[in-house]
């Protein structure tokens, strides 16, 4: 039997949970690499900071630290800011993926 | 109007050990949030087992009909491969650019990096040479 990648989540959910793993709600993130290209969907947790999803997606990538920096609109988000509390500002937007600017930082 | 292919391939055990079978269920559960799936494209697997999940069935619509497309995503995203199962065929002779391997003309699996993705890299191009018509082999 052939499962359709759209049911794949179904599947890996329905795997017997240990206890106290139990899967929290994750959250939406829409970022593209360069202004042209169609948005990646990124599940995230939401507790997590915008360093730690710049360290996932340049590990993904295969790109340097410095060369993922997410920003939002050109402005760079707070490193340190959790993504649960940049919701209401980031809701149906994307991301966009800027190197860091070392001169004069 | 199709040819069955018969296969046989084998990989070398490095590309299992490089491959990130994280990033592959993340790319592979986002494809039905892209543009064209079930219309143009859809994939399959045999089921949610990691070993499974580095063969999935894309299947492409070609004039009207899917054909299944075997992607090789072990050691993704360092490599990638794939061929058709059942070659696709212009008025019934041979695509101009699918080889009787069932391989496309292409060498982007050649040029593959790791920074490319599934759909973004991938699956579009093979729709976009697919509907080529000039041949360039």
């Amino acid at each position: 039997m052939e499962i359709d990648v759209e049911e794949l989540p179904k599947y890996i959910e329905t795997e017997p949970k240990k206890e106290g793993t139990e899967k929290k709600e994750k959250m939406v993130i829409r970022v593209r690499q360069f202004p042209t290209q169609e948005p990646f969907i990124v599940r995230i947790e939401p507790e997590w900071t915008v360093k730690q999803v710049e360290e996932k997606l340049a590990e993904a990538w295969n790109k340097s630290l410095r060369a993922t920096r997410l920003a939002l609109n050109g402005d760079p988000l707070p490193e340190k800011a959790r993504f649960v509390d940049l919701a209401p500002q980031i809701q149906g937007k994307v991301l966009d993926i800027v190197a860091e600017h070392t001169v004069g930082a | 109007l199709t040819r069955p292919l018969s296969l046989s391939f084998s990989i070398p055990s490095e590309r299992y050990r490089k491959t990130d079978y994280n990033r592959i269920y993340k790319e592979l559960i986002d494809l039905p949030f892209k543009p064209g799936y079930k219309k143009l494209f859809k994939v399959k697997v045999n089921s949610a087992n990691p070993k499974d999940l580095i063969f999935p069935t894309l299947y492409i619509n070609f004039k009207g009909k899917f054909y299944p497309f075997r992607l090789i995503l072990a050691g993704y995203p360092y490599y990638i491969d794939g061929f058709f199962l059942v070659l696709p065929l212009i008025n019934g002779s041979t695509h101009p650019h699918v080889l009787p391997s069932g391989h496309m003309c292409w060498d982007l699996e050649k040029d593959w990096k790791p920074g490319m993705t599934l759909y973004e890299d991938y699956i579009r191009f093979l729709l976009k040479t697919l509907y080529k018509r000039r041949y360039n082999r």
